[in-house]
């Protein structure tokens, strides 16, 4: 299933999208010939060669690194943003390699979960609401816990349609989906929990304007709210996870307690609530493996005013 | 409540949950709800302002087959009788 099959306008765009996606597709090809360490060693070069060369990528990085106090200097901001560049091309790797390598998920992953939320993950009918965010490897703990229960993974259609069909051909078969974020279909969110899918949503997106605003390392970041509203309107248990990378092809599936946040009536409040635990969620990871954050993301961009709960 | 009275209550909510530009002098109950602004992500503000609005509460997979005003308010109709 594509997400996006709206064909590119102008011939030159059309001709930009097919040459990135060629690009990309002998990168594949190149990667499925090479050994995994040489592949590993390879993405980390390039990582490296990205430092270097995105500048603009490399001053959002150290700047939020120095803005959140992650980073205690400027030395450290340095080394933590490299490192960063250098986990993102990795995570590339693993990610193709999680997809298509047999068992890759029994063979690299472990579980570090709470009794109460491996019991949400083993019953295959609860719906359950997973926020995670741009720390470790995130494709990877989709695919473990498709493992256990189907995963639809709420995505923004790429802007290039054939990267964004081949992204979606490379999902491995079974309980793993990616859906667009935005349809007219307007109980699609709530059927996939009734059915006893994990809903899987990306938390530390900048959400503009209409976002709300919520504090992230102690300063506001306008912050999406669909997942706030989820849990609050389909009262479905909401955990937050992510999957730390503990060595080369080795990870560990991590995840919070079932997080229940009650109903006051003030929908503000009450989305303020949910956001501010999941924030405090992230930054405890980030905290723990702050090199396998993606720091590249403007993610307190300012905004010309705040306005109320909504998505983007 | 009645028809007209869930209709009024469930316009008002409308327009203060959308962000959409809507002339709601021409809104009917024939109007599709997702040319009012809402899609899969923006009615989750409506919902959780319907359940509060109506004092009811209702598993919202059970607005997927809803399209239209019109649906919604008998929807309602069904719940707060």
């Amino acid at each position: 299933m594509s997400t996006s099959t709206k064909p590119a306008q102008s011939p030159w765009i059309k001709a930009r999208y097919l040459v990135e996606y060629a690009g990309l597709k002998a990168a594949l090809g190149l990667l499925n010939t090479l050994p995994t360490t040489t592949s590993l060693a390879l993405a980390r070069g390039v990582g490296n060669l990205g430092y270097v060369f995105c500048g603009m990528r490399r001053r959002v990085s150290i700047e939020n690194l120095r803005r959140t106090g992650v980073a205690g200097d400027a030395a450290r901001a340095r080394q933590l943003a490299r490192a960063s560049f250098s986990h993102m091309t990795q995570l590339v790797v693993e990610t193709i390699w999680a997809r298509y390598a047999p068992g890759f998920v029994e063979k690299h992953v472990t579980l570090a979960i709470p009794a109460a939320t491996r019991d949400l993950l083993n019953d295959r009918k609860q719906g359950l609401l997973l926020a995670t965010g741009h720390i470790g490897n995130w494709e990877v703990a989709g695919l473990a816990a498709a493992r256990r229960k189907s995963v639809v993974g709420l995505m923004r259609p790429m802007s290039n349609p054939y990267v964004d069909a081949m992204v979606q051909r490379l999902l491995p078969p079974g309980g793993f989906r990616l859906v667009p974020k935005h349809s007219p279909d307007i109980g699609r969110f709530a059927e996939y929990l009734r059915e006893g899918s994990v809903l899987a949503l990306m938390i530390d997106q900048f959400a503009g304007e209409r976002g709300m605003s919520v504090p992230f390392f102690g300063q506001p970041a306008q912050t999406h709210t669909a997942v706030a509203l989820l849990h609050l309107v389909t009262r479905e248990p909401l955990v937050f996870g992510w999957c730390r990378r503990t060595g080369p092809l080795q990870f560990e599936l991590r995840a919070s307690e079932p997080i229940v946040i009650a109903r006051t009536g003030h929908k503000q409040e009450d989305v303020r609530a949910v956001l501010t635990r999941l924030n405090s969620e992230l930054e405890r990871a980030i905290g723990e493996a702050p090199e396998q954050y993606m720091w590249g993301h403007r993610r307190w961009k300012p905004v010309k005013a705040s306005v109320g709960s909504g998505e983007e | 409540m009645t028809h007209d009275e869930i209709l009024k209550k469930l316009h008002g909510i409308m327009k203060s949950t959308t962000r959409e530009n809507v002339d709601w002098d021409s809104i009917s109950e024939a109007s599709r709800v997702d040319a009012l602004g809402f899609d899969s992500l923006s009615i989750l503000d409506l919902m959780y302002d319907i359940q509060q609005g109506f004092e009811i509460e209702f598993d919202p997979s059970e607005l997927v087959h809803l399209k239209t005003v019109g649906d919604f308010v008998a929807f309602l109709e069904t719940r707060t009788a």
